[in-house]
């Protein structure tokens, strides 16, 4: 069973590697590369908040898809799929004993935050929510944090930064605290996107068995009433399984991974269900076989369903816990989360401005600076495809907001969009780029600075008129003149001037160079 | 706060810290490693590694310049080369042969601003058919992707069909190059350039014809300009010299000019007006070549400065009087 699971997870995760490197160019396409980005539930309802077009919130279908399974599944993508949460399987797999936190108390205890060290606090398993509002708020207006909240987004980025190669820095991080701390512990106490399937399975949660793809099934005759299951809960699930009488594990946190099957002594007591149909009972060490158990959707789905009530009374009150999807808030939390929202806010907003000294060009089909901030997560696809890597993400030059940003960089490769069929369009998960007719593309303008460029001061170079493939640089002599109106901004004149810095330097459209002493003319047309 | 306890918090602290700050160092110490990579990899002054002896005046005929008119422009290449004595004479068996087309540019070759690709064919053909072991045909492309340059003036499969290897470079790519010195350089003292062009038995000069807005004329030493890895470079020294410079470096032994259409203004990428002169010019004497393909646009080498910068260094002759010049 286990091995069945590291099996499909480490598959996912290869297929996952594969297609982020298949991103190159040309970006593959069947399997589209950004598939798993489409997938992501998080970024869809983000991208759905934003507003935008039927075809993108319709081109998210895999995720729609994935968030229908999560209704009748629960958390199963996180146990089976999620590529980072296999990352941290992994560091969970190898890091030395010492630092491995048992899942569970020792003893059987009700409630969480006692059962020992190894199990988040209710309070921090609510965390997960908070971040997931904050995030739905933010973009709301316009704001994108999917890069620091969808484990998809940062893995993504994280893959394409070690091709490029730079340190993932964020990765590496949540990896170290996997190491040193609960293995899962962001997927348990963070993750935003878990929070959102957590909410999305609590939503299918009266669902019997035998609609539900996959799940964990109870078999109170066979129970011994140990424990074991609940203690090599990784998401520290336990209520649901005291509660539970007979039929399906209803949690909210559940990733449906199977542990509990495996761990369970009992024969017969758990069962990994497909539509009612058994995959995989636990084989225990005590107890008779379950009969007839894997024959079909039998009666004890159905039996279930006082569970909850008959379990109620046990559990300590006013310790609902958040794994159930109810949240409880305390005066203090809200205003405490109010306040540090405030001061990210206020952080993030200080960089708005930005002070850098450079004209900021995006890529052709870029949506405009605001929609494309709220769209773009970031994930660097559309760096990673560039066949000429005129992509480059940004830094801190021009502020927080815009970190990890795609941005045109004429002076690094020119922009062959008539070329490559815009590719950095068609990867783009999030409509944050889309594609245009080559003929009405207009990344920016050239622009030739008199004073320092070689041909206006009379030495022979034209470089820039050879390079330009759209005749958009006329040679007057031996002086470059931009037409502006043939001009796309390829920026292949910047790329290949050969003075120091570019003498001739592509502008957003609409933004006219301010030359260090009024230097040369704006521009040639006339004169 | 978050953790239960005091302790709890602690040992996490101090676990996160331990971990954290090992990454960093380790991460940093990688990096720093990797910078002093690059800062290593800087080429070594090479001089020219072979100095393939560019054959003297072929022995065979005593032509010094072959003008082939009328015809199919492969046809002309071949009758040009043929009237010098054939490949053979310049092209032992086992060579590795450079040829250098113009090849920058997406346009056909009606537009003149490539070489026709018949030509490169024929003179890749010719090579093979002389025993050349390896034939590469190397560009370095201005406008476009390497693919879309190729493919667009025909150069890429007439190459390869013909049994060439192609090296082609982005414009925008000024990577993979060795330093070189250039002997006697009087304006570019060293330079980058494709390592294939010095390592070569034998380089061919096959250019178009052209205007080219700075230097004059583009003809078979201004085509030179694109085995240099860094291009652009050249500009920031006195064109002309630096053009006759980079000829004295790469010394090539045959130069056949294709100029079966020629580019007469807004040179060196075009559009422009063109003239079909129905004519391939071939020697030995790349100087030679030059000085006569001047005359195609009503000029002489001494309009042309690199032209007759090239001569004084010796490379070769550009005053026409003298040559024994054959039109086939």
């Amino acid at each position: 069973m286990r091995r069945a699971r590291w099996l499909v997870r480490l598959s996912f995760l290869a297929l996952f590697v594969f297609l982020a490197v298949e991103t190159g160019f040309p970006p593959s396409t069947s399997p589209p590369a950004n598939i798993f980005l489409k997938a992501d539930p998080f970024a869809a309802v983000v991208s759905t908040i934003n507003g935008v077009s039927a075809s993108l919130v319709l081109s998210f279908w895999p995720a729609w898809v994935l968030l229908g399974l999560t209704a009748l599944s629960g958390r199963f993508f996180c146990a089976w799929i999620c590529p980072l949460g296999t990352c941290f399987d992994v560091v969970g797999a190898v890091k030395p004993k010492s630092l491995r936190y048992e899942p569970h108390g020792r003893e059987m205890k009700r409630k969480r935050s006692e059962s020992g060290r190894g199990v988040a606090p209710a309070r921090r398993v609510r965390l997960k929510y908070f971040l997931l509002a904050s995030v739905l708020l933010l973009s709301l207006v316009g704001v994108n944090l999917l890069y620091f909240a969808s484990p998809l987004v940062i893995m993504e980025r994280s893959i394409y930064l070690v091709l490029l190669p730079q340190v993932p820095v964020l990765l590496l991080a949540l990896l170290a605290l996997s190491f040193a701390y609960r293995s899962r512990f962001w997927c348990e106490e963070l993750c935003p996107m878990g929070a959102l399937m957590s909410l999305v399975s609590m939503a299918g949660k009266r669902l019997k068995a035998w609609v539900s793809p996959l799940s964990v099934v109870k078999d109170s005759g066979s129970c011994i009433d140990c424990g074991a299951c609940y203690k090599t809960c990784d998401f520290g699930v336990d209520e649901p399984f005291l509660k539970l009488d007979d039929g399906r594990l209803r949690s909210a946190d559940c990733t449906v991974c199977g542990n509990c099957v495996s761990a369970c002594p009992a024969a017969g007591a758990l069962e990994l269900d497909t539509f009612g149909a058994g995959l995989y009972t636990s084989r225990g060490t005590t107890g008779a076989k379950r009969a007839g158990r894997s024959a079909g959707p039998s009666g004890a789905g159905g039996e279930q369903r006082s569970g909850g009530k008959v379990a109620a009374s046990s559990p300590p009150a006013g310790d609902e816990p958040g794994a159930e999807g109810r949240l409880t808030v305390s005066r203090g939390e809200f205003i405490g989360s109010l306040g540090l929202g405030a001061v990210l806010l206020a952080g993030y907003g200080l960089g708005v401005r930005g002070t850098a000294a450079f004209p900021l060009l995006r890529m052709p089909g870029a949506q405009d600076e605001a929609e494309f901030l709220a769209r773009c997560n970031r994930c660097q696809a559309c760096t990673r495809t560039c066949p000429t890597t005129c992509i480059k993400p940004m830094g801190l030059e021009d502020g927080l907001q815009k970190l990890w940003t795609p941005r045109f960089e004429p002076r690094t490769a020119s922009c062959v969009f008539d070329q490559c069929d815009q590719a950095c369009a068609r990867v783009c998960p999030a409509g944050a780029i889309e594609r245009q007719k080559p003929e009405d593309v207009r990344i920016g303008t050239a622009y030739v600075d008199r004073n320092r460029c070689l041909g206006w001061k009379g030495q022979m170079c034209l470089v820039c008129q050879e390079r330009c493939r759209f005749n958009a640089i006329e040679a007057k002599g031996l002086r470059p003149v931009v037409l502006e109106d043939k001009c796309t901004g390829c920026g292949a004149c910047e790329q290949t001037c050969p003075t120091g810095t570019a003498s001739i330097r592509v502008f957003p459209v609409g933004v006219a160079p301010s030359w260090p002493e009024g230097g040369g003319q704006r521009r040639g047309g006339k004169q | 706060m978050i953790f239960e306890d005091e302790l709890e918090r602690r040992a996490f602290l101090k676990k996160a810290g331990l971990w954290v700050g090992g990454l960093l160092i380790g991460g940093s110490l990688a990096a720093l490693a990797g910078c002093g990579e690059k800062e290593a990899v800087r080429p070594a002054v090479l001089p020219r590694a072979s100095s393939p002896a560019a054959p003297p005046a072929p022995a065979g005929t005593g032509v010094d310049l072959a003008v082939a008119e009328k015809g199919a422009p492969g046809d002309l290449a071949r009758r040009a080369v043929g009237a010098l004595g054939g490949m053979s004479t310049f092209v032992q068996p086992g060579y590795t042969v450079l040829v250098k087309p113009n090849a920058s540019f997406m346009d056909g070759p009606e537009a003149a601003t490539s070489t026709h690709p018949d030509v490169v064919g024929a003179v890749v053909s010719m090579c093979r058919e002389a025993g050349a072991a390896r034939v590469i045909v190397l560009e370095h492309c201005l406008r476009g992707s390497p693919e879309a340059c190729l493919g667009g003036n025909g150069i890429g499969a007439a190459a390869r069909a013909a049994g060439a290897q192609v090296l082609a470079y982005d414009g925008g790519d000024s990577s993979g190059g060795v330093l070189a010195a250039v002997p006697g350089g009087t304006a570019l003292k060293e330079v980058e350039v494709y390592p294939e062009v010095l390592e070569a038995d034998l380089v061919i000069t096959v250019p178009r014809a052209k205007h080219h807005g700075s230097a004059g004329l583009s003809l078979g030493m201004k085509n030179f300009i694109g085995v240099m890895t860094n291009m652009s470079s050249i500009h920031n020294h006195d064109l002309h010299r630096a053009i006759a410079d980079l000829a004295t470096l790469v010394k090539p032994g045959l130069s056949v000019i294709d100029a079966s259409v020629i580019l007469l203004d807004n040179g060196p990428g075009g559009p422009g007006p063109t003239r079909a002169t129905e004519t391939v010019v071939a020697s030995g004497d790349v100087v030679a070549a030059d000085s006569f393909a001047c005359t195609l646009f009503g000029l002489t080498a001494a309009d042309v400065p690199y032209v007759t910068y090239a001569g004084g260094s010796g490379l070769g002759r550009y005053e026409l009087d003298g040559l024994n010049i054959e039109k086939v």
